[in-house]
């Protein structure tokens, strides 16, 4: 597991550091750079992929992220020019020094060379992003055996989970305790269907691979007493279930050691969903799969309150992360770590840290 | 006193070579130590070369020359350390002029001419000199000061005494007054994590620190606990960057003078996981470490720091309540 990260000089993050933990919630208001820390884990994942991190150095354009070139990335009020991480995997931190090249969107290391860290699940098949901008419903999805097999994603974008559902739909889950208490198998297809059941009541989901065409259709049915409905397709029925679809799959299908990074799992969906999918969240990182969150859900937010005060998941397991202005740099961010206590309670709510709510409340009463 | 220090380039030159170079690596000290102490810019005469190459420190011999002799040896470290410390000039402002220091005067021994010696007076700040000659190597030195009152060009008279850092016993005299009107300064938390770098040079902060300085809510008195706390550490960990201390110990601490007791954890603590964890955080660079050594304040508020012989700094990472014993 990632036990820690310490950013600096990259982006609105002059010198932050993240004690982490299972579950790691990121939060703030738009544009205070929670983005930034899951943004680190991307780009060192990427240079990875095209095999730049330990030969030359930080790729910043790429499949998972494209930043633009070192002048976009470097802290406006830097002192020196140089972008640091520091990655702790079991007490082992691990330092990436990258000097500063304003035209390229090649940042070189120092000191390339191999480390252990290879085999950390950042760099493996045990990782999966999905980007805010998921895929919007449509009828049918493209295929890839290379994405769905060889890496064993789902798509930074969500876009072949139709795909993954068709083909590994009757997989068990192997993480027990995320089965649904009515699924009637553990299979991953069933529980999808019971999970999302939460969110829209009596939805079935059907993915079929169409090989001739090379494409997986997705509709969903409704159950209504004891009959189903007729097939939908997923421009018909809510945008939400076709966004959170590729969300619920990426819990459901984690396994221990999996590294899991989510922006706003929340989108589009009702309250009660939100706080589901929290909850989920923290069965699965309960059961060592390590989650990254960037949310603005306090919804999301309640639902692992919730399953810390359950004891779904200890309270020392979750991590919350408040990005905020720096009072003192109007171009830095600091970060806040507001606590949860093991009755779900928060020890310090910042101005602007889910309290919207009680602000309009406030003016109404 | 202001948190500037005046350049008495009036102390300049010495009459030789020689005497110059053994003086200026004192100078530096003196410059830097009060930089740590929060006095972070030097003032000098507009007639002062303000990137000091120009400076003449005797007959045919100027801060260029020694800085090229010196530059690559052991003063390197002194002089970088010094670069980092703010020089402006002029002495006054169009602010000094709107408060009326074209209507005042000083003067020493009977001479007004000595332009450094008024803008300390002005400042109300210590004098930074050479000690090349009388009166230039004491201190205080007595002065006597003339203002003249705009409207009814009424003048006040007064007797006045500037401290003059001659050289780095005079400045240690004055240390703790020096870091006492700096402490008051600080007023809230904010105010001591927006210097602390330049407060505290050698203390880094980690783990919860900088966001409980942020957001203090707790009394005054205890965040004057606070400030002395670092400030004792932070002397403490200067000391021993230089060697001046051999290793950690409570007793070493307690030698710099702070005026709390400082305590390990009991086994108890330590041997049980979940009591253990709570006082574990992550140094900058990235190791775990259980921050058992605490400053006890009043109303059981602890600082728990870390002293470590590998870097000779001291990390701080937590400064609140007193955290959980069961």
């Amino acid at each position: 597991m990632l036990n820690f990260i310490r950013i600096q000089r990259f982006k609105s993050l002059n010198d932050a550091q993240f004690p982490l933990a299972s579950l790691n919630l990121f939060s703030g208001l738009n544009g205070m750079g929670k983005s930034s820390l899951i943004q680190t884990l991307l780009l060192l994942r990427q240079s990875h992929e095209k095999n730049t991190l330990f030969t030359k150095g930080l790729l910043l354009k790429g499949d998972y992220v494209s930043l633009g070139t070192g002048k976009d990335v470097l802290t406006e009020s830097a002192e020196k020019e140089t972008i640091e991480f520091t990655l702790v995997w079991d007490d082992d931190p691990v330092h990436f020094i990258f000097d500063y090249d304003s035209k390229s969107d090649l940042q070189r290391q120092q000191k390339p060379r191999e480390t252990s860290c290879l085999s950390e699940s950042l760099f493996t098949k045990k990782f999966q992003y999905l980007s805010a901008d998921r895929i919007s419903p449509k009828s049918s999805y493209d295929v890839s055996d290379y994405y769905v097999n060889d890496l064993n994603s789902l798509g930074n974008h969500g876009e072949y989970t139709a795909h993954y559902i068709a083909e590994h739909g009757a997989t068990s889950l192997s993480i027990e305790a995320l089965k649904h208490p009515d699924a009637p198998s553990a299979s991953l297809l069933d529980n999808l269907d019971k999970w999302m059941s939460e969110i829209s009541p009596g939805v079935r989901i059907h993915a079929k691979l169409e090989p001739s065409i090379n494409v997986v259709s997705l509709s969903y049915a409704f159950q209504q007493g004891t009959e189903m409905t007729a097939d939908f397709k997923p421009q018909n029925v809510g945008f939400g279930l076709t966004f959170v679809l590729p969300v619920l799959t990426s819990i459901l299908r984690s396994s221990p050691g999996d590294l899991v990074v989510i922006e706003n799992p929340e989108a589009h969906l009702h309250p009660a969903g939100q706080s589901i999918i929290g909850r989920l969240c923290a069965i699965a990182a309960k059961n060592g799969v390590q989650l990254f969150i960037e949310s603005h859900s306090d919804h999301f937010l309640n639902g692992i309150r919730v399953a810390v005060r359950e004891s779904v998941i200890p309270a020392d397991e979750v991590k919350v992360f408040y990005l905020e202005r720096n009072q003192t740099s109007v171009h830095e961010a600091s970060v806040v770590n507001p606590e949860i206590d093991d009755q779900g309670r928060i020890d310090v709510w910042p101005t602007g840290f889910f309290d919207e709510g009680d602000r309009l409340l406030e003016k109404l009463l | 006193m202001s948190d500037c220090l005046i350049f008495n380039h009036h102390s300049l030159p010495f009459d030789q070579r020689d005497q110059a170079t053994q003086a200026i690596s004192d100078f530096l000290k003196v410059c830097i130590e009060a930089k740590n102490a929060g006095m972070s810019t030097i003032l000098v005469d507009e007639a002062v070369d303000e990137s000091w190459f120009r400076v003449k420190l005797a007959p045919d011999y100027f801060w260029q020359d020694w800085y090229q002799q010196h530059n690559s040896g052991e003063s390197k470290d002194a002089i970088r350390a010094f670069r980092s410390i703010a020089t402006q000039s002029p002495f006054f402002n169009s602010d000094d002029i709107q408060d009326g220091v074209e209507l005042f005067d000083v003067t020493l021994n009977g001479n007004e001419s000595y332009g450094a010696v008024r803008a300390a007076a002005w400042h109300d700040s210590p004098l930074v000199s050479f000690e090349t000659r009388v009166p230039w190597n004491g201190s205080p030195l007595q002065v006597t000061v003339c203002r003249m009152d705009p409207i009814t060009e009424e003048i006040c008279q007064a007797d006045k005494e500037l401290i003059n850092f001659h050289n780095p016993s005079v400045f240690s005299s004055h240390l703790s007054e020096i870091l006492e009107r700096r402490n008051s300064r600080l007023q809230s938390g904010r105010d001591i994590l927006i210097q602390f770098e330049e407060l505290f040079p050698q203390i880094e902060l980690c783990g919860k620190a900088k966001s409980q300085l942020d957001r203090w809510s707790a009394s005054s008195t205890i965040l004057s606990q606070v400030k002395q706390a670092l400030q004792f550490l932070s002397q403490f960990a200067v000391a021993w960057e230089r060697d001046e201390i051999t290793h950690y110990s409570t007793d070493s601490l307690r030698g710099c003078g702070l005026p709390f007791k400082i305590s390990g954890e009991s086994s108890t603590v330590k041997l049980n996981p979940t009591l253990r964890k709570l006082r574990e955080f992550y140094t900058p660079s990235g190791v775990k470490v259980c921050f058992e050594q605490h400053v006890k304040m009043s109303d059981s508020y602890r600082l728990h720091f870390y002293p470590d012989s590998d870097t000779k700094k001291v990390y701080v990472a937590y400064i609140g309540p007193h955290l959980r014993l069961r």
